[in-house]
């Protein structure tokens, strides 16, 4: 994809650009809104990574002068997570997706991938269905293969996060900020507990896992077990 | 017991008018009575004088000057007057008939007070001639107007006195008023309206002096104010930059392949620490705001047994290195109005602290209860003790009291947990703590019944 990344912190800019060419994007930067505007108006990128705080003119200003233009480039704000106002959490300013800085590097790079539809998008509806395993999301229920599965809460909302994304990997830390929203008191391995529980639950006994550790990285639940 | 300002001064201003009137008499009546009889005494010297030049005009005749006068001699207006006439061998020449009951001797020349017919009477007696007269008259006008002053203060003492406290009360609340309308402003000006401000009276008083002095005043602090909010506020706005550079980094650093395991375990402990100091900065952020008066809360019809399951489960995973044992009573729902990410910090909070300052093999109570139009979440928890010289500086920020001076954590926790249930109309509060539990209660504003 070609992708503009708009940051007027310059080592912001530089680190994200770096991710994404590794990642096979074609990237160009730009460090204010009125420079933006202009090379959005001027060139097609398949996205935008606009920060919200700019010199000139700012993130919402432009996206409003994008919209109101009829320019539909995709585009994902970087904000302040005291700042997630109703307007940028509800994306009524036109965004696709937002992003509260700091961000782990892995979760902006799967943003991407949604949003350029390289992956496909998370599963939204009530009931999501991955393999043999069911969950209904208003009722609070799991079921494998037919068989109810008794979950807590917290282990409720893991699977509800790799069952959204399957196939996906998530990083301890960003499955810390997704259930706890912030920094845990205590380490990552609260997160290693809690899928321990939930690996001990979905097996059933059976030689297999569903939830896969990826050294180093993350965990990842696949649609068929593996062994 | 204390009188509103306006009575102390009206019965204040009674009293000193009381006492003046009091005192006044004392002052006036001798001052009048020594005016009135030297009045009196210069009119009975010209009416001696009167008498002389009769007598003067007598001897001029020829009329032996030692045969008695009859009454006809005395001047009509003056018949009423005690008179006594004699000449200079000392024989009397003339007594008037209401000169009786008072030894009729030759009086020297001068003024004297004396008793004629048991009444006061002021007599002078003057030498012309060879004529001696003793001319007096009754003191009784003098003495009357006496008795009437005294009269006339003792019957104003009460009224004077009533009216002055009724007039001065009128007084002092009029002068009173500024004060009070400055009281209400006063009570305005707050975080939420630091703008406020004292009326200034148009009246070049002490009162337009005392609110400007003031307002200068309020206008220092809410600079100060807002100085060192702005100061958190921009502060943590300000690292955030860096944060994420870290953190960027990092994270890209620990996706190179070239790694071994111990640079990787160290780059994912220095990409903690940088998670730690994001969750301190927006900590230290949600404190500034909560200090300025606009902490976000969103409050909403929440179930908070769900949260509080949630809780649970942390406190359990946390809790299971020291094999802390957790005990739960919550009743099916129980819906409270609250702001369910706010809430949900709370509760981690609370959580963390009931694990972190637990001991091995300890245990953990949760329960919650309806009281009044709240619902209070107690949660208990085996440990030291925290004394009482501590149990409100638990909740100050960066203070772990002395129990937990080696602990994991930046001590803002309870200080948030607070802010943030306060923020709600509700509060937390350390219930209880000795050698058996710590008990802390959230009390949060039930979802009001519909109307």
């Amino acid at each position: 994809m070609r992708i503009l990344v708009v940051e007027d912190e310059e080592k912001i800019a530089i680190l994200i650009s770096r991710a994404l060419q590794k990642a096979g994007h074609s990237v160009e930067t730009r460090s204010d809104g009125a420079l933006a505007l202009s090379a959005i108006m001027g060139n097609h990128f398949d996205l935008v990574i606009l920060d919200v705080n700019l010199p000139v003119m700012d993130g919402f200003a432009v996206l409003q002068k994008l919209r109101e233009a009829r320019n539909h480039t995709r585009v994902l704000l970087l904000t302040a997570r005291d700042s997630v106002s109703d307007r940028v959490s509800g994306l009524r300013s036109g965004a696709d997706d937002y992003l509260t800085k700091p961000f782990a590097m892995e979760e902006l790079m799967a943003r991407i991938d949604v949003i350029g539809r390289r992956a496909p998008s998370p599963n939204q509806g009530d009931i999501i269905d991955v393999g043999d395993l069911r969950m209904d999301i208003r009722k609070h229920r799991v079921t494998r293969a037919g068989a109810l599965v008794d979950l807590s809460p917290r282990e409720f909302e893991l699977l509800q996060i790799f069952m959204q994304e399957p196939g996906r990997t998530f990083t301890r830390e960003e499955i810390c900020e997704r259930i706890w929203e912030r920094e845990h008191e205590y380490d990552t391995r609260t997160v290693e507990i809690f899928i321990m529980r939930l690996r001990k639950k979905l097996s059933d006994g059976r030689d297999e896992t569903l939830i896969e550790t990826i050294r180093g990285v993350g965990y990842v639940l696949h649609r068929v077990p593996g062994h | 017991m204390r009188f509103p300002l306006k009575f102390q001064v009206g019965l204040y201003a009674a009293i000193v008018s009381a006492i003046a009137l009091a005192i006044m008499p004392t002052i006036i009546r001798p001052f009048i009575y020594h005016q009135q009889l030297s009045e009196l005494d210069s009119e009975l010297k010209l009416n001696a004088e009167d008498i002389f030049e009769d007598l003067i005009a007598r001897s001029a005749k020829g009329i032996d000057a030692r045969r008695p006068l009859t009454r006809d001699f005395i001047p009509q207006y003056l018949k009423l007057r005690f008179i006594r006439i004699w000449n200079s061998d000392g024989s009397e020449i003339y007594r008037s008939s209401n000169w009786k009951d008072f030894e009729p001797r030759n009086l020297p020349p001068g003024l004297k007070t004396v008793v004629i017919l048991g009444r006061n009477c002021r007599v002078a007696t003057l030498e012309k001639d060879n004529f001696w007269i003793s001319i007096g008259t009754k003191l009784g006008t003098i003495e009357g107007m006496q008795t009437d002053l005294n009269f006339a203060f003792t019957v104003a003492l009460p009224i004077v006195s009533v009216l002055v406290l009724a007039g001065a009360i009128w007084v002092a609340r009029r002068a009173l008023r500024p004060i009070a309308d400055m009281t209400a402003a006063a009570e305005r000006i707050s975080v939420k309206h630091p703008k406020e401000r004292l009326p200034v009276p148009d009246t070049s008083d002490e009162i337009e002096r005392l609110s400007r002095v003031l307002n200068a005043s309020f206008d220092r602090l809410e600079m100060a104010y807002s100085a060192s909010e702005r100061f958190s506020s921009a502060a943590s706005h300000q690292l955030k930059t860096p944060l994420t550079i870290l953190r960027a980094g990092l994270s890209e650093l620990r996706g190179c392949d070239y790694l071994q395991p111990a640079e990787r375990e160290t780059v994912e402990s220095l990409l903690q620490q940088t998670r730690r100091l994001t969750t301190m900065c927006e900590d230290l952020l949600l404190l500034a705001q909560a200090d300025a008066g606009h902490l976000d809360i969103r409050p909403e019809a929440l179930d908070i047994v769900p949260a509080l399951r949630s809780a649970v489960d942390d406190m359990e995973v946390l809790g299971i290195n020291q094999n802390i044992k957790i005990q739960h009573d919550f009743p099916p729902t129980l819906v409270v109005t609250a702001d369910p990410r706010r809430i949900a910090i709370v509760l981690q909070n609370l959580g963390e602290n009931a694990v972190k300052y637990n001991r091995r093999d300890g245990s953990i109570r949760i329960s919650i209860r309806e009281e009044k139009e709240r619902a209070i979440i107690s949660i208990a928890s085996t440990g030291p003790c925290i004394v009482p010289e501590d149990a409100e500086r638990i909740f100050e920020r960066f203070n772990r009291g002395a129990t937990g001076e080696n602990l994991k954590g930046h001590g803002l926790g309870l200080s948030i947990a607070r802010e943030l249930a306060r923020a709600h109309g509700g509060d937390l509060r350390l219930a209880r703590s000795d050698e058996n539990w710590t008990e802390f209660e959230l009390v949060l504003p039930l979802v009001p019944p519909l109307t």
